[in-house]
Formats: C-alpha cells, structure tokens, sequence
C-alpha cells in the first residue's frame, strides 16, 4: 500500500541515512517505498533472506536478534526506535544474505525502502560529498552490524570500535577467486560478512581445504596481531563480502583488550573441532569437505547411491522419456561423498550426479539477462521457457553444470530410435537452442521420474542438512538430521520374494502335470516377463514405481525356471521346441548373471571410484591419467623415473592387475598406501629426500589400474543386457509358433 | 565437465567459456539400440525360419510316414485329444497283430511291447512301395527316395530299423536271436533294417485278410513276392537320412549372434560418431578487417559474445558489450553466430595492410613455389593453421616433380616454423611419403605460450592429419605442447629445433635454405613462421662456457627447480616465466628491465608479479642492463653502479623482431609493396 509524501510522518525523514536528501528524492522514495504497520512479535525479515530493503522506524520499537560467534543462544544486537535505521546491508554493492532477523518488540511503524533506489536517489541528491558521506555512513552501519553478529564488540572499548569502522573497507570476491596465498604478508585481518572462503593449502599442487568459514568468521586475524606471513592460503568457495580490517589497527585494538583474542581463540578451537568430525577416516576416497559450498547452497539435492545403484541408467533414461524434448535433464557425472556415520569407518558414498540442486541464491537466475529463470515460493527455481533466448549465460555460469543448452525443437520421444545421437559440438547457429535443467516432474502425478524408475531405489532427493547432522547452523544445516540410511526409503525387499520364488519353482518343477496345464504355466509366465518392458516405458501415462515390477520380475524369472522344468524336463528335442527351451534356458541365464551382477557389483565398484563415470567417459579418463602421468613425471629426481619405469608402469598396465585390485578389496587409498609400504621396503631405506613426487606418481598409477578394473566392473554390469533382451524376443516369437503349432497338431 | 573446487583455476576464478550442451548419454541411448537390436533378431529370426528348408523345421514331433500321409490321417486320428501316446489305435486300422515269436507274445501280453516299438508312425518309420514301372519309392518319416527296381505294383512294405530290436537284443553276439535278422554285412548293423519278415506271419502264408485297405498288400499273393523284391533293397541302402529338425536351431543361433552383433554395432556407430570432429574448412581470407558492431539498445549483456571471441576484443561495460580492443579482431565472427538476438552485426573495415599475394592453395603469386600457411598468412586460429598445413602439403604433392620424391640429397619440401601449421604440414607430409625436413628456431609449437589466455577453448577438436583428432576442449597451453611434444616423438618427425633459418636462395629450380648449422635444398618452400618473429638477443658479451645457460624462451619451469635465475626484460611472457619459475621451490629470481617501471602487460600478471616481489620471493632491478655472463654469475649495471649476481641460468624476453626479411628473401610480396610499386 503505497501513501503520498505528504503522509509519511516526518520523523523519518530525521533518520541519519535520509537526513540530507533533497525533496526530489524524498518524493521518490515515497513514490517507490511504503509504510508498514507491524504488531508486537512480528518477524520482519529473517536471518538469510535475501537483502533488498531498507527499513526506517516511524515508531514503536523492534530489534535485531542473531545467534553470535561463540554463543549457543540468540542474543538481541541492537534494538532500534523512533528515527533509527536498520537493514543497511542492503545498500552495499553486492546484494548479500540478512545476518540477524528483525522482530517487532513494540507495535509500530516502518518506512519499507528498496535499497536500489535509494541507492540511486541518493547518488542523484545534492552535491558529492552528500553521498559519500551517506554511503561511509551505511558502511559504519553494516560493519558494525557485522561486528556485533561476530560478537566481539563488547569486547572493545568504543574509540577502538570507532577506529576500526572508519579504517575497514568491504571486499567482494568471487567463487574461486584468492583472498590471500600462503606466504603473503598479512595486510589485514577479514570478517566475513556474507559467504563461505575455505583455507586451504597447496602440496604437490593439489588444494588440501583445511578449514570452512562462514558469516562471522575472522580470518587471520592471528597472523595479523604478530605480523608473519600467511600459514594458509584463502579463497571464496562461493560469493562473498568481507570487511578487511587493516592490521596494524587490528593489532592495536586487539592489544588493548586481551580477552578479544582469547574469545576469538576460544570461537575457533570450537569450530575446528566441529569440523574435523565431518573429516572422515582412512576408508573414504572422498570425503564432504570436497565442495561444503555445494551444500550449503543446495535446497533439494540428487543423491545416488552409489552401494546400491547398478549403474544402469533408467534414472537418466526415463527423465528423457517424460519430457517432450527427449533430453535427459540427469547425468550420472559427478563429485562423490561419503556420508559420515558417528561411530563408524566410512559410511554411505553418496554420488552428486549433474542435475539441478534448486539453489538458495540460483548463479543461473542471477545470470539470465531476461529474467527467465525464477524461484517460486515452494523454493524451486523453473524456467519460463517463452523467455529463454538460449543465450547459454545460466549454463555458463552454473558451477556444476546441472543446467544445458538442448535444441528448441526437440524430436520427441521416438528420437533417437533412428538417428544417433547429435555430435556434441554442431555449431550454436545450427539450431535454435534453449536452456533445460530439472524441473522436479511437477507436472507428473507420482513424482520425480528419476526416483521412480530406478529398479534398487538407490536415487533420492534430499534436503543436504539431513545429509549432515550436526553440520552447524552456519552452513545450513540442521543440529538434527535423518542419518543417510533413512534417505532412500527401501519399499520393496527383494530377498524375501526371491527366497520364496526359488522355493515355489523347486515346488512346480516336482509336481507332475499334464503337458498342457504345464506349457500354459510356463507360457504365461513368460509372457508376463516379457512384459516387463511396458510399464517403464508407459511412465508418461502415470506408472507408479518400478521397483515392485522389477522385483516381481526377478521372482517371476526364477519361477520360470521350475515352470520350464516342469513343462519340458531336461530334454532338448531336435525341432522348434528344442529351440524355444534352448532360446529361453540362454536368456534365463544372461538374467540370472545380471541379477549376481546387480547383487555384488555395485558395492565393490562404489569403493574404487572417484566419482561417477559413464562407460563412455572412462576410455578417455584413461588417456587423462596417462596425460598427468608424464606431466606429473617430468622434472622429477632420476630415482622417481626409475621407480616408475621398473615398478609402476608395469603395475597399471598388468593384465590380471584390476582382477587383483578387485579380489583384494582394498579401496584406492588403501591400495595406494600398500604400494607405496610395497615400494619404500624395496628401497630399504636409500634415495631418502629423492623422492619428491613420488605420491603423485604411485597415486596415478593406482588410478589407472582403478580404471581398467572400473571398465570391467561396469562391463559386467551391462554385457548381459542385449543377450537377455535379444533372447527374450526370440523366446516369444518361438513360443507364439510352438503354441501355434501344438494347438494345430492336436 | 564437471568442474569441482579444486580443479577451479587457483588464481581467478572464470566461468565457463565453452557452452555446457545436452547430449545424450550411453544411458539414454542404451534403451533404444537394445530395441534396435531386438529387432533386428526378430526380423533375422523371421527371414531364417522362413528361409530354412521345410523338411528341417519340425514344428510337431515329426512328420508322418508316406502311407499314413496317403491315407490323410491327422494327429487327432490316432492320439486321443490331450494323451501323448497313441497306443492301441493302431488296431483301428490295423487290427490287432500277434507275434509268431514266444518271447514277443509274452511281452505282447504283458504290455511291454506294442506296435510303435518297433513300427514308429514319426521318427523312425520307414518302408518301401512298389510303383508301377518298376519303380519304387523308398519313405522315412518324411524324405523320400526313389529308385528302379521290379516289384509288384502298390505293395508297400514296412521297414523295421534294428535299433528299435536292439533295446532289448545285442545284435553284436551270435547267440542272440536276433543275430538271424540281421545280415553279416556291414548293413546288417545295428544300422540296417531287420531281415525277418516273419513276426506277424509266416512267409509262406499268403491268406488274404478281410477287407481292409490297408491289409490289402500285406496279404494275399503279392506278400512273399513283395519282400523278396525288398530284401535286397533294404540290404544295399543304410537308412535313409532322416531330415534333423535343427533348422529352427541354426535359425535360432543366427539371430541372436544377429542380435547382439546389432547393438553392438550401434553401440560403436554412436561412439564414432559422438568423437568424430566436423570437417574443418579452412578460413577465407578476407581482403578488409571486420568489426563487431553492437546495438546497444537491444543488446542483453548476456555475455555469449565476449565468452566466443578467442581474443578478447569484447567486453562488457555498464551492461551491455563494447568492442575494447578492435586492432585484436581477427574476424573470426564466432561473436555474431552466437548472439541470441542479432544485436551484434559484423561491418567491413579498411582494408587490411600487408595482405600476403597468396592464390587459393597458399602459393605465392610472386614466388612459385614458396607457400605460406598459418598465422603469417592473416589467418588466424590454431585449426584453420592446421588446416593450411595440410592444404599447402596436399598442393605440395601434387606439383613436385617424380624425379625429385625420396631423393636423399634434395628434399621435396623445407618447412620453416614449427607451430601448428609446420607441424600439421610435416605430419601430412610424412603420411603422404614426401622427403621433408622442419626447421623451428625455438622449440616445438613455442608460439601458442603467447597465445592470450592461459586456458585455451577448443569447441571443436583439432583434426591433425594422420594422428586424428586431439580433443582437449579446455586445457592449458603447457597440456597442449606436451601432447604434441609427445605426438613429435611417436610419429618420428624430421623436426630440428634450435635451427634458424638465416637466407633463403635458389640454385637453378630448387630451394637453398641456410641455417646457423646446415643448409638444405628442396624443391619446395613453405613458410610456416608466425607473426612473432626470433627473439632479440642480448647486446653484451656472452662467455663461451656460459653460452649454453642463456635461453630465449621457457620451455619448462620445473627444470629451474633450486637454481638462481636471471630474467631480462618485463613484457607479459617474462612475467610470466618469472611466476611460474618464483613458484618452483628453492629457485631465487632476478628480473632486469632497461625501464624504471612497469610499462606494459596484462594487469594480472602485473599483481601477481607484485605480490611476489612483496613475499620476497622475487626481485626486480628496475634502470639495469647486463653487461656481461660469465659462467657463474651475471653482471648488471643498476642505476649506473655495477653489480654482480651469482647466477645459475639467463633467460632472454625482450620481444622479438619480426621475419619479414625473411618473407622478402623467398620472394612473397604484400599488396602493400606491391601497391607502392605501382
């Protein structure tokens, strides 16, 4: 409800932020804001929203409460009357997360600003100086808000608190872009505002992240009070705004009050301590502090597991099959993770396959130059296909690629039966193109297709806090969370209905029957099998899970051996009937390797890969690590080479070497430190401090042996498929003709 | 690509520039070639069991013998609807017949024994009928036989094979009665047919039975006359070959061996074809430079057009793209393909200057026989460099006179520069057979370091002439020249480095080429040298010893590891040899520069170098020049005093002079010269 000018109580054009402007901004900021009345108790912005409004009080009273550095519980900051501001960090050049939540403590009144606006009226008021001044003061303003969410200004006597409002200054930083490198001379000491920066070293020229930040988190301000260079480097894992204090007044006002840096000292060891409790043991290839920011920025993340999953793609498959345009909006690349289970080595490896995760703050919505990418309030971020110009800026700038660029026009489901698959690379003129992501199938009855078509129930979509218990609320998590387990609900046990298929099988190939009453059993039975095809592929038209049918259909198979047995015995007669049984006896065969495939491929698989990789990604990962390999060689002591030449090489490339990572069962770090133990007993000792890089080279060695056994774990999972396919079409065209034939001859 | 944290950039971070498109995964595809494949078996299934003989596929227990198909019997005739066995219709027809034999009647009478067991209506069946005209026709269950051979007309006699006899009797031994029914011979076999025609009925007895048709010629007179003309028949033949139902299995195997084979390949097509580059035209020359122009009131700062351009020549100010660095357009237009709404349009500029007089196949008008490809042509890109080596190489072949390919002393072809035009001509050359030899001043494909971005974005892969295509679509320069290093020594490419070109002369029809070391003849010339020209050297004197410690280009900052280092001049790429050396560890790094500040290069080189200067992990001496290197150490003059620094390793960067020289000794003129001559 927007009121005139004229009835905007004067008290808040007093406001110190307002004080100054001219009657043209004035009467535009009436213009573009509002009033709003609040009663006692109401929330008017929490902690985390995005901040975009600037609020003055007309009257009554209202505060700003946050959980502080350190503390357990929420404390009010600052409580604000007739006259004051508040939520100034939404004039500052990037549009950051709400720190505190704002609460009405007494019933009133509030001037509702946008910040663009005012940001623009006020740059158009009066002379320069107006501005900079308004603008050092909004500065004062959030830093100070800043500092008092971290929680150390009772700590500081107020001209040191006045000293460091005026000399601190706002940093913005990119995801990925260096704060600082290790070794750098400490300049200054940063709060973080907004956004997540980790701490990380660098060995060997692999990033080893030692530390998280978030809001509220200083950083380096140890090495700032005693002045040494930089222990650790510091990049920003996503967007962030910082306040850089400068040193030597950091150092100042941290002398004269000790128990600051105590405090500060005492924030710290608490948090690290949190930390490496996440930091799993000598088990995991990966472990969750791979991309935390991923994590924290997700609201609705795809999880496969990889344990469970057999790798066969009708995730993938069936996304395709329900959209119009045939493409799939899932692929099964990306980063793993190993769910940390208190009390247990390891846990669940979680894949984060390529599909949208429905971020807080989306970098594609952000980016998309018409606005066709939007949020609604249920939290789900859809495109509004009519707008998209296929510019691709969304698919460029998505971190983890979970959104493409497809062809507009897309062929239909039937593409692709006659056509193979478009080369990857056709020129952007070609075809017009729009930009395609998941949409979490809100327009199908059931669900996400994905988790309904998979035949293991290995694929879910969860909120990332109940990945993480106890993650803290500084990365979105929630203290309480369901342990990973409790993610993929298991509807249908498939060891029961097998247990009793098998026995019912061994009942019916014992009972005698007539040959008829037995052919009609096992043909049926067959036929039923047979059509296990359908209902998958009749997901557009409503089908609930597959996971009943795919059970179903294993238990049905194992019966169909008894039927088989029952109907014609062992013997192979030498015409058309001998090769229905010949026909059915290959396929129930190529069905039952699938079946020990699924049963016990999956689980030793998951603990030799790195991440997810498609069949047709790892030939070319293979040349990847043949690629590193030399790089990682060259410039390395002649000791180096020489190990490599006499022991690695003929390692990765042994013939029977991935059958031997397999039947040891060791994981890839274990199998690293074996052959590194392997190594050093061989050199006994000599060619100490020659050995500079020889991790490097052992760990990709053991990668490529990882590679070829991948090649032959997903090989297996996949190379009964055509014969059990193939043979079932054969087995009903024969068994129509034997029908046929038998009904005739009789 | 996935790009995860600690694979990002570590200096800045960028966001992506190659364009992430859908494509459909093995996972997607997978469903249907299996229902292509499946298919394709039923479709071989069909044509095979409609294909093989009909007499082999057996769609009942077998067919019927010849007189029970005469007399038009059906299964229902003698099996009982839903039984298997058919026993006891036989009398229907028939009549019951008894055994003269003990032993069989008892069996007879037990049950044990009943007509099929010996006289099978399928399988087994076989028989003889006597056809008018001395002719009879000899039936198994199903094939046929005819033959010549005097009998009375329209008797049929029923053959009975000895293994039904020899489930019960062991022919083999001479005391089992069942040896008489057998002949010695080797017919006589468990093999042959059984020669006792007295089972039923004494051979003598020759009463006729009462009227059935079927008794007709098993009775009567004809009887005795009828066997005796069969005998010798049943003798002389083995059995006939009876007609094995495996056609259905061969059908069977055919289509699924079809089947599998189908999907797989399908499975391979789409691989091929998912890998396979789209064939690469080489760029036309265009006679006038291009501009981007924007509209700026309908562009969307959507940044598709600065992320295309190779060369940064675009930027986006206050939202909406600006061309920043025109002179940089090399014309290339990905800008405008990729703009979503046409707001950028590409205008003719002023004719381009020094624009090399080249005809189609990038031979020199004014010097037949010298060919120029790659970026000293105007043309720019890596792949369209390529593609020209292979194209003047290709022209190359053609032209060269026979008498000259293979010869030892004179080569068909030099090619000068080894960048990716050179060496895309030398792969092509040594595929197609000609005597070549590549001249590179530096190190192999040393221009792409200079190349502006530190990652370099390949949206298509490089199709280099016999090694196939090279796909690295984003990877960083060292990456690339340590693939195309490696490509070097695997093909064995007659590739000298450190070999710089000094004069270019003729002797009669054929090329000289003069180096520092050798010269070369050769009947042609292809100039692949680049725009960056040879390095500037140092002006000071140069110990002999010391010689070897001064290079003019960094070929791999790990080998610096621990040694003190002296870098001349302060331009982006000895910046950036200064960064990567100042990060190797135990190394200490000098810079010389002749200015007293920095006066050019990219703004992020120029911080980095900063901060290093700060960490203490560099130094630099601005106003100095070098005077001397000795072996050990490097003099300087620094603000007029004279220093000496103890020194492990000299490296040269201060710009280069560019080969036009060169270019005028072969004879390739420019429109420019040409223009001022007329």
């Amino acid at each position: 409800m927007t009121l005139a000018k004229a009835t905007w109580p004067p008290i808040v054009w007093t406001a110190a932020v307002l004080r100054g402007l001219d009657d043209r901004a004035k009467g535009e900021l009436a213009a573009a804001g509002d009033l709003r009345d609040a009663r006692e108790g109401d929330r008017v912005y929490e902690a985390g929203e995005a901040a975009d409004t600037l609020f003055v009080v007309a009257s009554g009273v209202f505060a700003l409460r946050a959980i502080r550095r350190g503390d357990r519980e929420p404390t009010t900051l600052r409580t604000m009357k007739r006259g004051d501001s508040f939520g100034e960090e939404a004039t500052l050049r990037a549009s950051p997360a709400r720190p505190s939540e704002a609460t009405c403590v007494e019933a009133g009144r509030l001037a509702v600003l946008p910040a663009r606006l005012f940001r623009r009226a006020a740059e158009r008021a009066g002379p320069a100086e107006t501005f900079a001044r308004l603008e050092r003061m909004l500065r004062r303003a959030a830093t100070l808000d800043a500092f008092r969410a971290a929680g150390f200004v009772g700590c500081l006597d107020p001209a040191d608190l006045e000293r460091l409002l005026d000399a601190s200054e706002h940093v913005y930083l990119e995801r990925g872009e260096t704060l600082f490198r290790a070794g750098d001379p400490s300049t200054h000491a940063y709060l973080i505002g907004d956004g997540m920066l980790q701490l990380q070293s660098e060995d060997d020229e692999r990033l080893h992240v030692r530390a998280y930040l978030t809001r509220g988190d200083l950083v380096g301000s140890a090495e700032a009070c005693s002045g040494e260079p930089r222990e650790l480097g510091a990049a920003a894992s996503g967007a962030a705004w910082l306040v850089a204090i400068p040193q030597r007044d950091f150092a100042a006002a941290a002398r004269r009050a000790p128990e600051l840096l105590e405090r500060l000292q005492r924030i710290a060891v608490d948090k690290q301590a949190r930390e490496q409790a996440l930091v799993v043991s000598a088990n995991t290839t990966q472990h969750i502090f791979k991309d935390l920011y991923r994590l924290s920025v997700a609201r609705s993340l795809l999880v496969i597991d990889q344990d469970t999953c057999v790798r066969c793609g009708h995730c993938a498959w069936s996304c395709a099959n329900v959209h119009d345009d045939g493409v799939s909006r899932l692929l099964r690349r990306g980063d793993k993770v190993v769910v940390p289970t208190p009390g247990a080595l390891g846990g669940p490896s979680l894949l984060l396959p390529n599909s949208c995760q429905h971020c807080q703050n989306p970098a594609c919505m952000v980016d998309c130059p018409t606005g066709a990418i939007g949020r609604d309030p249920k939290g789900e971020v859809f495109i509004r296909e009519d707008l998209c110009i296929g510019c691709g800026s969304c698919a460029k700038g998505c971190p983890w690629d979970n959104i493409q660029m497809a062809p507009k026009d897309g062929a239909g489901i039937f593409a692709g039966i006659f056509s193979v698959a478009r080369p990857a690379h056709a020129s952007a003129a070609a075809a017009a193109e729009v930009a395609v992501k998941c949409d979490l199938c809100r327009t199908l009855a059931g669900g996400p297709a994905c988790v309904a078509a998979c035949p293991t129930e290995a694929i879910a979509r969860v909120h990332p806090s109940d990945l993480l218990p106890g993650l803290g609320a500084g990365v979105g998590g929630s203290p309480e969370g369901q342990k990973a387990a409790g993610l993929f609900p298991r509807s249908t046990r498939a060891v029961p209905w097998l247990c009793g298929a098998a026995l019912g099988a061994v009942a019916i190939a014992l009972i005698p029957g007539a040959r008829l009453a037995t052919g009609a059993v096992a043909g049926t039975l067959l036929l039923a099998l047979a059509a296990y095809t359908l209902p998958k592929r009749l997901r557009r038209l409503g089908g609930g899970r597959l996971r009943p049918s795919f059970v179903a259909h294993v238990a049905g198979g194992t019966l169909s051996l008894g039927a088989v047995v029952s109907h014609a015995g062992f013997r192979l007669p030498d015409n058309l009937a001998g090769a229905l049984v010949v026909s059915f006896w290959a396929t129930a065969v190529a069905g039952a390797c699938g079946a020990l495939a699924y049963r016990f491929v999956p689980a030793r698989l998951s603990r030799i890969e790195r991440g997810g990789a498609l069949p047709e990604d790892l030939p070319a990962r293979a040349l990847a690590i043949e690629e590193r390999t030399f790089s990682a060689l060259s410039g390395r002591s002649e000791l180096v080479k020489a190990i490599f030449a006499r022991v690695l090489r003929p390692y990765a490339l042994a013939w029977l070497g991935p059958l031997a990572l397999l039947a040891s069962g060791r994981t890839l770090r274990e199998e690293q430190a074996h052959l590194g133990e392997r190594i050093r007993h061989t050199l006994a000792g000599q060619g100490e401090g020659k050995l500079d890089g020889l991790d490097a080279v052992v760990r990709l060695a053991v990668d490529r042996r990882a590679v070829r056994a991948q090649r032959l774990l997903q090989g297996s999972l996949r190379v009964w498929q055509p014969v059990h396919v193939v043979g079932t079409v054969i087995v009903v065209i024969l068994l129509l003709l034997h029908v046929v034939a038998e009904l005739r001859y009789r | 690509m996935n790009r995860t944290l600690a694979s990002i950039d570590k200096s800045t971070a960028r966001r992506a520039r190659t364009l992430p498109r859908a494509a459909a995964t093995s996972d997607v595809t997978r469903a249907r070639d299996v229902l292509l494949a499946a298919l394709v078996a039923a479709m071989t299934l069909g044509a095979g069991l409609a294909l093989v003989p009909a007499g082999s596929l057996r769609l009942s227990p077998g067919p019927l013998a010849r007189p029970h198909v005469e007399a038009g019997l059906a299964c229902a005739s003698c099996h009982a609807a839903g039984a298997t066995s058919a026993a006891g219709s036989c009398a229907g027809c028939h009549g019951t017949h008894g055994s003269t034999r003990a032993g069989h009647q008892r069996l007879l009478a037990r049950g044990e024994l009943g007509c099929v067991d010996c006289h099978a209506a399928h399988g087994t069946a076989e028989g003889i009928t006597f056809l008018s005209g001395d002719r009879f026709v000899r039936w198994g269950a199903g094939p046929e036989e005819t033959g010549a051979g005097s009998g009375p007309a329209g008797a049929t006699v029923p053959f009975v094979p000895l293994a039904a006899c020899s489930r019960c009797h062991d022919l083999a031994s001479p005391r089992d009665p069942a040896a008489r029914c057998s002949s010695p011979s080797p017919a006589g076999s468990s093999l042959g047919i059984s020669l006792c025609f007295d089972e039923h009925q004494a051979p003598t007895d020759t009463a006729a039975a009462p009227g059935r048709i079927a008794c007709a010629h098993q009775h009567g007179p004809s009887r005795f006359a009828a066997w005796e003309a069969a005998a010798p028949i049943a003798q002389r033949a083995t059995r006939l070959a009876a007609g094995r139902g495996s056609g259905a299995w061969w059908a069977v195997a055919v289509a699924f061996a079809a089947g599998v084979s189908a999907f797989a390949a399908i499975g391979a097509a789409r691989h091929s074809r998912r890998s396979k580059a789209l064939p690469s035209q080489p760029l036309a020359r265009t006679t006038n430079a291009r501009l981007p122009q924007i509209n700026a009131s309908t562009c969307l700062g959507c940044y598709a057009c600065v992320d295309a351009c190779p060369f940064d020549v675009l930027e986006i100010q206050r939202y909406v793209a600006v061309v920043a660095r025109p002179a940089d357009c090399c014309g290339v237009v990905l800008c405008q393909q990729v703009c979503p709404n046409g707001s950028l349009t590409i205008a003719e500029g002023a004719p381009i200057e020094h624009r090399l007089r080249l005809d189609e196949h990038l031979e020199s008008l004014d010097a037949p026989g010298v060919f120029v490809a790659g970026d000293l042509g105007g043309v720019p890109l890596i792949k369209n460099a390529i593609a020209q080596g292979v194209r003047a190489v290709d022209r190359v072949a053609d032209g060269v006179p026979r008498r000259v390919r293979g010869g030892a002393t004179c080569h068909d072809v030099v090619i000068v520069g080894a960048g990716p035009a050179g060496l895309s001509a030398a792969l092509r050359a040594q595929e197609l057979g000609l005597s070549y030899v590549c001249l590179e001043q530096g190190t192999v494909a040393s221009s792409i370091r200079s190349f502006p971005r530190n990652k370099l974005v390949f949206d298509q892969p490089l199709n280099l002439p016999v090694e196939g295509d090279l796909w690295l679509q984003e990877c960083t320069k060292e990456e690339l020249l340590a693939q195309w290093a490696r490509i070097v020594r695997r093909r064995k490419l007659a590739i000298r480095e450190g070999c710089r070109v000094t004069d270019i002369g003729r002797s009669g029809a054929d090329f000289v080429v003069t180096t520092s070391g050798e010269t070369f003849s050769a009947a042609r010339l292809i100039l692949a040298i680049g725009k960056r020209g040879t390095p500037r050297t140092l002006g000071c004197a140069i110990d002999d010893a010391a010689a070897a410690k001064v290079s003019y280009s960094l070929a791999d900052a790990r080998s610096f590891a621990s040694q003190r280092v002296l870098i001349v001049g302060l331009g982006d790429s000895a910046m950036e040899a200064a960064i990567a050396i100042a990060r190797q560890p135990g190394t200490t790094v000098a810079i010389s520069y002749r200015g007293k500040d920095f006066a050019r290069g990219r703004a992020r080189n120029v911080a980095e170098v900063k901060a290093l200067v700060a960490r203490g992990r560099l130094r630099i001496a601005f106003d100095s020049s070098v005077t001397r290197v000795n072996v050990s150490t490097v003099e300087l003059t620094v603000s007029g005093r004279a220093e000496s620094l103890p020194n492990d390793a000299v490296l040269v960067l201060i710009g280069g002079t560019p080969s036009w020289d060169l270019l005028q000794r072969a004879g390739v003129a420019s429109n420019a010269v040409v223009a001022d001559v007329t």
